[in-house]
């Protein structure tokens, strides 16, 4: 068992070429200076003639600008320590040194992480002292402190771990530095506008921050999750057979489970007299973590040529699927808030579409990959018979009678639960619900059948050479 | 103890290996030599488990390099042609970080360091930071680095690249020790008469593909066979135009019938152009194969295609 985290030698390698460098301490005092500048600048503009209320509100709002500054140059400064990590061992040609020379992926990944974390903490801690000012001079109270501190802390790991993962995807430092620097500055606003137009969404985060130290640990568990996943994909890009599928799939599971228990559990305490939410929550639940559990536990490529064979095709390439998942989504979400029903309808079941069979259709793909001696077809047909035979049946064999016992069939169906978590939601006027039975019919396996040709075809040529 | 069987890797659809096969035994110290992009260093990269091969096995220690890399790992020293080292590392504390990832315990790992610089001439410079090393010492403790966990197999990629002549020696010394401790060598170079002192095998690739392989001896006498000095006594005028007719190449022809060229087919082939030439009349009385070297047999079996 190799030693990853602190007994890795590794980290101390980096400790010590990096404490025997001037370039950190250099960057610790201009940064200390910076701050501590600002912060005299901003005591001496106090108002002291004020009366202690005044002065104590002036204060808590002078310290919270100075810890939102103190935030935003850490911010700004923490990739920096780890996004030219990976990708100066290349430079150096040490990177393959320490593969063949013993050291697992894990390992060295563990130990530039480290290293990263240890810089960052230290300009962290270097910054407390401003922070303790909000004790000092009133306004801010120990549990504020240590709620920054805390998120603070959460969001550094996550930074260093993004700029490391760039850092093992690029050959040169430079680009991996640029790299992770454009995807903050483009990332974060789509994320905020991505929060905005979800509406659902944005109340929710809202009612769990009711509680700021719940809030707070659930939005640490998010950023650890994208840390943990980081990290998977930093090993992935290190060597080329260094696969983690079954942990990543672990890793969404375990993710998405939470989160939606979290939600669940706040709509239920909030929500309680819309009890249409809670149903539909109950309902994503269950079939969004099968699902989801299905399609992210991706392929895992026997050979590397398994995989350049897979992914020559279109449909297999991640960014399509990013690209129709998010489209789904928003259609999804958006599409109840439009005005008028009709148009509403229309978006609001082509996003249920593509999401619920976008995710039938991966499980496909899954499948085919995990089982390659079971032949394609056996369990195309089977995905096909389960998605449109059961609910066919269940109809047939019901008279289309929702009371009769063959109706359970379609329950089974992938496609039902397209429907009722649909039919669910209180924003989806039901009116249209009932007379456009006809468009449902016609669109939901249309595009199914899209999206799963999409899926499929590389999956089967991928089967086929194989038994070849 | 090296194996590769029909091993074809392409980047893309650039073919940079194409089918290829050999067999290195225990204890050879085999020569890998080639023009610039002949797929040298590809084929060392797949056998240190650097780059998986598109197509075929090798396997080192009769490990596959496919399905157990850390295992090859383990029995593998390799070195290829950039040193890799950390500026702001003693010597001793870089050779300490790869005898520690190679799961050497604390106590032993002093020793084995002594060892190791003992060995490679650098007991010295134990305290010395690395940066301040000559590229000659830097060439040296990063074998002294591949020699750490004791591998059966060294893969040494261009170790003599940019060494002035007194290092090279050194280093050829080195490798001799090596020789003698019974380590599996392959070593690719394209300083090729320091090559022939000590290999015991050569593989001469272009275009991916293998073009003579064998024993020092073989190569040679192959490459030989094929370049010939001739001289006739009748028209030299016609004796070129038989030789050019026969399959002759690089054909030179000097003063008094005197002609070098070079001649496919081996001993047949030579004694049916003499008979073709004495049913002439043109009286051949010399026919001499060209001694050669392993930089001449380098030169006359390969064409320089891939040479950049």
């Amino acid at each position: 068992m190799k030693t990853i985290w602190l007994k890795n030698p590794l980290f101390r390698k980096e400790l010590r070429i990096g404490l025997r460098e001037k370039k950190f301490v250099w960057m610790q005092v201009i940064y200390l200076a910076l701050a501590c500048g600002v912060t005299l600048f901003s005591l001496r503009n106090l108002d002291h003639q004020n009366d202690f209320w005044s002065l104590r509100m002036e204060a808590s709002q002078l310290v919270g600008v100075l810890i939102l500054l103190q935030s935003a140059v850490l911010l700004l400064v923490t990739p920096a320590f780890s996004s030219g990590a990976i990708s100066g061992e290349k430079e150096r040609n040490s990177l393959d040194l320490l593969l063949v020379g013993g050291a697992s992926p894990a390992q060295i990944v563990a130990g530039k992480l480290l290293h990263a974390l240890l810089l960052s903490f230290l300009l962290l801690l270097g910054g407390l002292p401003m922070g303790v000012l909000s004790l000092v001079l009133g306004g801010g109270t120990i549990q504020g402190l240590g709620l920054t501190a805390f998120i603070l802390f959460w969001l550094t790991i996550l930074l260093v771990q993004f700029g490391l993962m760039l850092s093992a995807r690029e050959r040169r430092s430079g680009y991996a530095t640029t790299q992770t620097y454009a995807s903050l500055a483009v990332g974060f606003p789509i994320l905020l506008w991505l929060m905005a137009a979800v509406p659902w969404l944005s109340s929710l985060v809202e009612a769990l921050f009711q509680d700021p130290w719940k809030g707070y640990s659930w939005l640490a568990f998010n950023l650890l999750c994208l840390s943990t996943f980081f990290f998977l994909k930093t090993l992935n890009h290190l060597e080329p057979r260094a696969r983690y599928p079954r942990q990543m799939g672990l890793l969404f599971l375990g993710w998405y489970a939470v989160d939606v228990a979290c939600f669940s559990y706040y709509l239920g305490q909030h929500f309680q007299h819309e009890s249409d939410w809670a149903q539909l929550w109950s309902w994503l639940s269950a079939l969004n973590l099968a699902l989801l559990g299905c399609f992210l536990n991706r392929p895992e490529y026997r050979t590397r040529r398994d995989q350049h064979e897979f992914e020559r095709y279109p449909g297999s390439r991640w960014w399509v699927w990013t690209v129709l998942f998010s489209l789904g989504m928003l259609a999804l979400n958006v599409g109840p808030y439009l005005e008028g029903d009709q148009p509403a309808m229309l978006i609001c079941l082509s996003g249920t579409s593509i999401v619920i069979l976008w995710s039938t259709s991966a499980v496909v793909r899954a499948v085919a990959q995990a089982l390659p001696r079971v032949p394609f077809r056996l369990v195309y047909f089977f995905w096909l018979a389960l998605v449109f035979g059961t609910p066919a049946i269940g109809l047939l064999l019901s008279f289309g009678r929702p009371w009769a016992p063959w109706w359970s069939l379609v329950h089974l169906s992938p496609m039902y639960s397209l429907v009722s978590v649909t039919a669910a939601s209180p924003e989806v006027p039901f009116g249209y619900w009932n007379g456009k039975m006809v468009l449902l019919g016609a669109l939901c396996p249309t595009t199914y059948l899209i999206v799963t040709l999409l899926v499929c075809v590389p999956a089967l040529a991928l089967s086929r050479r194989r038994r070849g | 103890m090296i194996e590769l069987v029909a091993v074809t890797h392409r980047y893309g659809e650039q073919v940079a290996l194409d089918a290829l096969s050999m067999r290195i035994e225990p204890q050879d110290t085999f020569a890998f030599i080639g023009p610039n992009g002949a797929g040298k260093t590809t084929t060392i990269r797949i056998l240190a488990t650097l780059l998986e091969p598109t197509e075929g096995e090798a396997s080192v220690a009769g490990i596959s390099v496919r399905e157990e890399p850390e295992r090859v790992r383990q029995v593998i020293g390799f070195m290829p042609d950039q040193f890799g080292l950390y500026d702001g590392l003693k010597v001793w504390e870089y050779l300490d970080l790869f005898a520690e990832l190679h799961g050497c315990a604390s106590a032993r790992r002093q020793r084995l360091i002594a060892d190791v610089l003992e060995l490679t001439d650098l007991g010295e410079r134990r305290e010395a930071f690395t940066e301040h090393l000559s590229k000659g010492m830097r060439q040296r403790l990063c074998l002294a680095r591949t020699l750490l966990h004791d591998p059966q197999v060294l893969i040494l990629d261009e170790p003599a690249s940019g060494l002035d002549p007194r290092a090279r020696s050194e280093l050829k010394e080195l490798l001799r020790e090596l020789r003698r401790m019974g380590k599996t060598i392959l070593v690719s170079s394209h300083i090729l008469p320091e090559l022939a002192d000590f290999c015991t095998r050569v593989g001469i690739l272009e275009e991916g593909k293998l073009v003579a392989f064998g024993t020092l001896e073989e190569v040679l006498h192959r490459a030989a066979c094929e370049g010939y000095h001739l001289r006739v006594l009748g028209s030299a005028q016609r004796a070129s135009e038989l030789l050019l007719a026969s399959g002759a190449e690089d054909l030179k022809s000097g003063e008094e019938g005197l002609f070098s060229f070079r001649l496919a087919g081996g001993p047949q082939a030579a004694a049916a152009l003499l008979k073709t030439l004495a049913l002439e009349e043109l009286e051949p009385c010399e026919l001499v194969p060209i001694r050669t070297d392993l930089e001449s047999a380098y030169l006359s079996l390969t064409r320089g295609g891939a040479s950049e």
